[in-house]
């Protein structure tokens, strides 16, 4: 498959969507970090690489009716990612400090919010902060916490570089990460759950057992990626801070009442059709001090029911590959 | 934004905003004065802007400047006699141009004991879209206009927006400030050196500003309230071991509207329902900070 340029060049306004749509930044910010670019800049036609849904694989269309098992015969599978973002310098000066809150703050309140909660989170990690903030990698791992390749900076999509580029990211995501907790990431979100038509042939290489970008199902499927089976866990967008509390700023609670919902009906189709679930925050969003009661009632709210299975993505991909799923 | 090659793809920490200075992890606690566990800023922002911004995606349009008017005649009177009621001292952030059009407002700031500090000539001129020589003589005309109109100069500076250029840390540091608001990347403060000089960087809440949550998104004033108690609750359980801060912030424009009285009443009253909490301004942060020989 070739690499190819759109063929549209985005007015300033769908050009704005596409950037919040990538999650690259909250309401006012990355519009203000368009206006800076310099008037030959603009005038170039930007790379857009996204894979198209014509040239997805058929996996990706196949339904499954058939119901599932989880450990333990649980009703529903909850997981609790953090998208654990900080910023490169190729950004302006407001988006850099605003996402240094990830490292500086937002990972240790969150942090202390799993542990006192009794759950490991899955931590969707921009490279940089190997770099930038290695102490939080190192503690995550030491706590047993998951850490999931999540681009190499949150401000640089794939689909706006070169192939050449996007295969470099993703291959020091995995070596910086695994250099900075001597435990070598098998899972990857992209920023703003973005693919080229390369990335899971990238990521393939790289060894991965899961993917995250494709938030078309309640339950994990499989595609073949060169030869070999990888689990694709779909992203809940529905009880991501981004989509509520980041752009429009809806109170947390939307968020928590959002994510509840969810897991009630989840729970009670979950009987006979077992389930799952998952909720996201960002750690420079609900990973201020604003976020604390909610995510904690969240967490504490999954935990009143029985027969629900805490995990995390790892183990649902290694579960969903011993039961031979497809 | 250059375009993005293997050669920038990777920086990080090569311009003076992203130096590692400001990525350094407090994870040891500070005091604060009488043990308190969270202290509060209530910041009031008195701006003008002389004109829409300019740039391909203007932030703000010819009417949102007009809208800001209402800040100078009327938001910021009422702002005061709320602080005078409720006896407490707020951070007034004000425009170089807004205290030249308002200077009486700017008086009576002054007169009612709080704190002014700098914020840029004018919200629309952000400094990272200016020229080296331009903001330069945005922040040093800013800083003699507030001195002149207010009787003192001021030690502290948030830029527009939370923009800072390049260079803005160094010629603050240059004009004798003592604090730095552009960085919401902590729950407490910290120092950076600038050209030798010590200068406090005091984040700025952003989770409760009514640009954020009342302007751009036009949510409810009580999403602000309630966004400034969650906050302070989470602040104040944390607080009991590693004590931490908080800004409530408004601008005179907007939540110095009738509309904001209210939410901005409930925040306060709650505030005051707990114990252990430092009503204080930033200047006495910042200078408790260095008295503390904090880093």
């Amino acid at each position: 498959m070739s690499v190819r340029q759109s063929s549209l060049r985005p007015s300033s306004l769908s050009r704005r969507r596409f950037l919040k749509g990538m999650g690259l930044a909250g309401a006012a910010v990355s519009t203000a970090q368009i206006s800076s670019a310099p008037a030959e800049a603009q005038a170039q036609q930007p790379l857009n690489r996204a894979e198209l849904v014509t040239e997805l694989a058929a996996e990706h269309f196949r339904i499954r009716r058939q119901p599932i098992q989880w450990p333990n015969n649980a009703r529903i599978a909850v997981f609790w990612v953090v998208d654990f973002e900080v910023y490169s310098d190729n950004s302006n000066s407001y988006d850099i400090a605003y996402h240094d809150y990830s490292g500086k703050a937002g990972f240790w309140r969150l942090l202390d919010l799993a542990e006192e909660n009794g759950v490991k989170f899955g931590w969707y990690t921009n490279a940089i902060i190997a770099t930038r903030y290695p102490e939080t990698l190192r503690e995550a791992a030491r706590l047993g916490h998951e850490i999931d390749g999540h681009g190499w900076s949150n401000n640089t999509s794939l689909l706006v570089v070169s192939a050449e580029v996007e295969r470099e990211i993703i291959r020091r995501v995995f070596a910086d990460i695994e250099k900075a907790t001597g435990v070598r990431p098998t899972g990857w979100l992209g920023s703003g759950w973005n693919t080229s038509n390369r990335t899971l042939e990238y990521l393939a290489e790289e060894g991965i057992l899961w993917n995250g970008d494709y938030p078309i199902d309640d339950l994990p499927y499989t595609v073949p990626v060169k030869g070999k089976k990888i689990v694709i866990i779909p992203y809940v967008r529905e009880s991501n801070d981004i989509q509520t509390y980041g752009p429009h700023r809806h109170s947390p609670q939307v968020w928590l009442d959002n994510f509840k919902e969810q897991f009630d009906v989840l729970y009670d189709e979950g009987e006979k059709y077992p389930q799952m679930v998952s909720a996201a925050m960002h750690s420079w969003l609900l990973g201020h001090p604003v976020g604390k009661r909610a995510i904690r009632e969240a967490i504490r709210y999954t935990k009143g029911f029985p027969n629900v299975w805490q995990t995390t993505e790892n183990e649902m991909a290694k579960w969903w590959l011993q039961q031979n799923y497809d | 934004m250059p375009q993005i090659t293997l050669s920038n793809v990777f920086n990080t920490a090569t311009r003076s905003i992203s130096s590692l200075d400001h990525a350094r992890i407090r994870r040891e606690p500070i005091e604060w004065p009488n043990r308190a566990r969270v202290a509060v800023t209530w910041t009031v922002i008195l701006e003008l802007f002389t004109g829409p911004s300019t740039g391909p995606n203007p932030e703000y349009t010819g009417a949102d400047a007009k809208y800001s008017l209402f800040g100078g005649r009327r938001g910021v009177w009422r702002l005061l006699d709320l602080l005078d009621f409720h006896q407490i001292k707020g951070s007034f952030l004000v425009s170089g141009y807004a205290a030249e059009k308002f200077p009486a407002a700017v008086q009576e700031i002054r007169r009612r004991g709080h704190e002014i500090a700098g914020y840029g000539y004018a919200t629309n001129r952000y400094l990272d879209q200016l020229s080296p020589t331009e903001e330069r003589e945005d922040i040093l005309k800013t800083l003699d206009i507030l001195e002149k109109v207010s009787g003192s100069r001021p030690v502290g500076w948030v830029s527009p927006d939370l923009r800072p250029g390049d260079r803005t840390l160094e010629v603050l540091a240059g004009a004798g400030i003592l604090w730095n608001g552009d960085f919401p990347n902590d729950d407490v403060p910290y120092l950076v050196r600038v050209s030798g000089k010590p200068l406090v960087i005091i984040p700025y809440t952003k989770e409760s500003d009514d640009r954020e949550i009342y302007q751009r998104n036009r949510q409810q004033t009580r999403v602000w309230t309630d966004n400034f108690i969650d906050s302070l609750d989470a602040l104040h359980e944390e607080g009991a071991s590693h004590p931490k801060m908080l800004n409530a912030s408004v601008r005179a424009h907007l939540l110095g509207r009738s509309l904001g009285k209210i939410a901005i009443d409930r925040a306060i009253r709650y505030a005051k329902s707990l114990p252990q909490v430092w009503f204080t301004t930033r200047t006495e942060i910042a200078q408790w900070w260095l008295e503390r020989k904090y880093s």
